[in-house]
């Protein structure tokens, strides 16, 4: 009975952070026709849902580490006829989401898109680390069974030839 | 010694596997020639790292496959004439391209290993000397460059590795393109289709699967041209030469 009860809890607490909120934001992944939405210095986002078409959109965001607020007013305006986008972003004019640029890389943001009154859904996105290529490991993975192999047997065939060339010559000279 | 039908068979087997191995060997010296004369064009891949053995191996298989074409026909020849003091020289020489030929074949492989056996020294490679202003980076660069068009793809492992870690690239062209446009799918008049798209990472618009497959099965198949036939040559050469040191052991 308990446990019933605490997983309805959790459930209904899943849906907190739409409360307030009237529309999800998210970050693109590979379903929405991109390779990543998460790059070392920008990250890709959903557009709002096409009911609120022509009204003109903010973004805020948070940076979590050094509590930075920062708004971006009139990024966009939401347009679902055509292609077309007034911010001149390559993912826009394509509909594919908004690139939030500027970022610093390894830093975890906190999104929301503001509409006239409605505001969207957080979203808590990371952007990527950029790793030193200099810390890459080239040293030899592992013995493929080919080199093994082949060594072995080769050598063998080697010493043993060897062995019988020397006992062919010694044998016919006695 | 040995009766004279057996010997005349001894003889006669000693010369029909000369004759295969004089085959084998020819076929050994033109398959080391493909490999040296590098179809692909990867050669830069090993050479820059200074891991090119694999092609080391094959310049030695292209001197012992032709030397044993040259001495099992002079195998021929010491067989027919029945003389010991030629089957000895025979048996020599042999023995001595067979040492060099073994060498070929495990240099062959084990370099193979170091080069491709994970993605890892490739993708090293590449994130540090593509673009680079030198000769080994303009070596990388073209070699890259057309492996990315020709084969399309991107990166080593995918086009990721190029916003995954710093690069050469990315330090001299800054962060506006991700990744290089060789990514970037472009038309028959070699412009690319579509920047834009390139370089927020649509994936319709560019490459975005890895080119370690490729590399990798391009020098696996030199690898397995030098070291396992080099290998199945070795092995009928090595029965091949048990047989004329019993045939030496039964003349005079």
């Amino acid at each position: 009975m308990r446990a019933e009860m605490l997983a309805v809890l959790f459930i209904l607490g899943g849906f907190v952070p739409l409360i307030d909120a009237d529309f999800v934001l998210r970050v693109l992944t590979t379903e929405d026709g991109v390779l990543t939405g998460r790059f070392p210095d920008s990250l890709l986002l959903s557009l709002p849902p096409c009911n609120y078409s022509g009204q003109s959109v903010d973004l805020e965001y948070l940076n979590v580490n050094t509590n930075e607020y920062k708004t971006l007013s009139n990024i966009f305006t939401v347009n679902c006829t055509n292609g077309i986008s007034t911010a001149g972003s390559a993912a826009l004019s394509r509909n594919l989401g908004y690139q939030v640029t500027n970022l610093t890389n390894g830093t975890e943001y906190k999104f929301h898109y503001k509409i006239g009154a409605t505001n969207s859904s957080y979203v808590l996105a990371t952007t990527r680390r950029v790793f030193d290529y200099n810390g890459i490991d080239e040293g030899l993975p592992a013995r493929s069974g080919a080199m093994v192999v082949i060594t072995v047997i080769l050598s063998l065939a080697m010493f043993f030839l060897l062995i019988c060339l020397i006992l062919s010559t010694v044998m016919s000279t006695s | 010694m040995a009766s004279g039908g057996g010997m005349t068979w001894l003889m006669i087997i000693l010369i029909i596997c000369n004759a295969f191995a004089s085959a084998a060997g020819l076929a050994l010296f033109a398959l080391a020639i493909w490999v040296a004369v590098d179809g692909y064009r990867l050669y830069p891949i090993s050479g820059v790292s200074g891991k090119d053995d694999i092609f080391a191996g094959a310049w030695i298989a292209i001197f012992t496959g032709f030397a044993y074409f040259c001495t099992t026909i002079f195998g021929i020849y010491a067989a027919l004439k029945k003389r010991r003091s030629l089957m000895l020289a025979y048996l020599i020489i042999m023995f001595i391209i067979f040492i060099f030929e073994c060498a070929s074949c495990i240099t062959a492989a084990t370099n193979r290993d170091y080069l491709v056996g994970n993605s890892n020294l490739v993708k090293k490679q590449m994130l540090r000397y593509y673009a680079e202003n030198s000769d080994k980076g303009a070596q990388i660069t073209n070699t890259w460059n057309r492996v990315m068009q020709d084969v399309q793809c991107c990166g080593a492992d995918s086009a990721l590795d190029w916003i995954e870690y710093n690069s050469t690239f990315r330090q001299t062209y800054g962060t506006t393109y991700p990744w290089p446009l060789n990514c970037c799918k472009r038309l028959s008049s070699f412009e690319v289709a579509d920047p834009e798209g390139c370089k927020i990472g649509q994936s319709s618009t560019m490459f975005t699967t890895g080119c370690f497959n490729y590399i990798e099965s391009v020098f696996s198949r030199y690898t397995w041209a030098v070291s396992w036939y080099g290998f199945s040559v070795q092995m009928f050469v090595f029965f091949l030469l048990l047989i004329a040191m019993v045939y030496y052991t039964q003349l005079g």
